[in-house]
């Protein structure tokens, strides 16, 4: 009796399910946000399922095309935030250094003037000095001067070092955002970043 | 302006304490000489009138013919120098060359006058600076003596 039961139960849920292929789908409902972020929000990018997939299963399949966008890509967006954060730091850095550098020049062009100041050999040197003292002083200028262009020179290859280092980061950020949004469309998800 | 007016008011206390504005020579072996004015003059033919410390001639320079040495002052804190490589006295004139990084010099100084006239050539340019020059003191004997 109660086996004749459970088959009646699963042929009534059989054809209901048929039926219920047969007939046009109605507009699924979005998944009601739970607060959390999913993994495709980190990321900025927007994902809504068109056939009403539940978050759960958003989840996992935003996890699938994760990896597999990785794989695809040989991109990891959160491994690239932590690149670009050194990125950042080491620009900073070199920035610095070569801010020191040219602190450095100046005090070192001091040294060499005090040491090998020419009375007669400085004349009309076309030094954009003028009226500066010379020997310690005009080695400190010249010094200076040579340390402010290597500055110059250091920091800006640092800054651009750093801006192609950014474009870098921001092409392939886009190169697994492509990845990662053909995987979810392929699942029947609408994706836009 | 107010260093200007210093180093102006110090320059004429020194010449006038000295007794005139340019200096008889005769006998001293070591002076101290100022630069008034300069001119640069390149090979095209243009030339220009300048002062001295804009084209880096030291406002002060010792002369020093028995060490054969031009010097800036210790008070300038410059600390530059230059050996003179020929010395003529003569004629009532004292005649200092010398070659230092690719400019070759000359200085001819009045013995009775203490007038100054200086060349400096050099490749493409030459400077001509005009000035005067007053005796310095001799050194003080050591104490006991």
């Amino acid at each position: 009796m109660t086996a004749k039961l459970a088959i009646t139960v699963v042929i009534v849920v059989l054809c209901a399910g048929a039926a219920a292929a047969q007939a046009p789908a109605p507009a699924p409902a979005p998944a009601a946000p739970t607060g959390q972020k999913t993994l495709a929000a980190t990321l900025n990018v927007y994902v809504f399922p068109t056939t009403g997939q539940t978050p759960a299963q958003q989840s996992t399949d935003e996890a699938t095309c994760y990896n597999w966008a990785v794989q695809n890509t040989g991109t990891d967006p959160f491994n690239l935030q932590k690149q670009a954060q050194q990125q950042a730091q080491q620009t900073q850095q070199a920035q610095e250094q070569a801010k020191q550098a040219g602190q450095g020049a100046g005090m070192q062009g001091a040294v060499r003037g005090a040491a090998a100041g020419a009375l007669i050999g400085e004349i009309a040197n076309d030094d954009p000095g003028k009226g500066a003292a010379y020997g310690a002083a005009a080695g400190a200028i010249a010094g200076r001067r040579r340390g402010q262009q290597a500055q110059q020179q250091a920091t800006q290859q640092a800054t651009q070092q750093g801006q192609q280092a950014q474009q870098a980061t921001a092409e392939q950020m886009t190169n697994f955002k492509k990845a990662f949004s053909v995987c979810l469309e392929a699942n029947k998800y609408m994706v836009k970043y | 302006m107010r260093r200007a007016t210093w180093i102006a008011l110090a320059l004429a206390v020194a010449l006038s304490a000295a007794g005139v504005w340019a200096d008889d020579l005769r006998g001293a072996n070591q002076f101290l000489c100022t630069a008034v004015q300069a001119t640069k003059c390149l090979e095209g033919g243009d030339c220009f009138v300048d002062l001295p410390w804009n084209l880096n001639v030291p406002q002060f320079i010792e002369v020093n013919l028995d060490a054969k040495q031009l010097a800036t002052t210790k008070a300038s804190g410059e600390n530059r120098a230059t050996p003179i490589t020929h010395l003529t006295r003569e004629g009532g004139l004292i005649v200092l060359q010398g070659f230092e990084n690719g400019r070759a010099f000359s200085f001819v100084i009045s013995e009775a006058t203490g007038r100054l006239a200086v060349a400096v050539a050099t490749e493409g340019k030459a400077v001509a600076v005009f000035g005067a020059c007053t005796p310095l003191p001799a050194a003080a004997p050591p104490a006991g003596k």
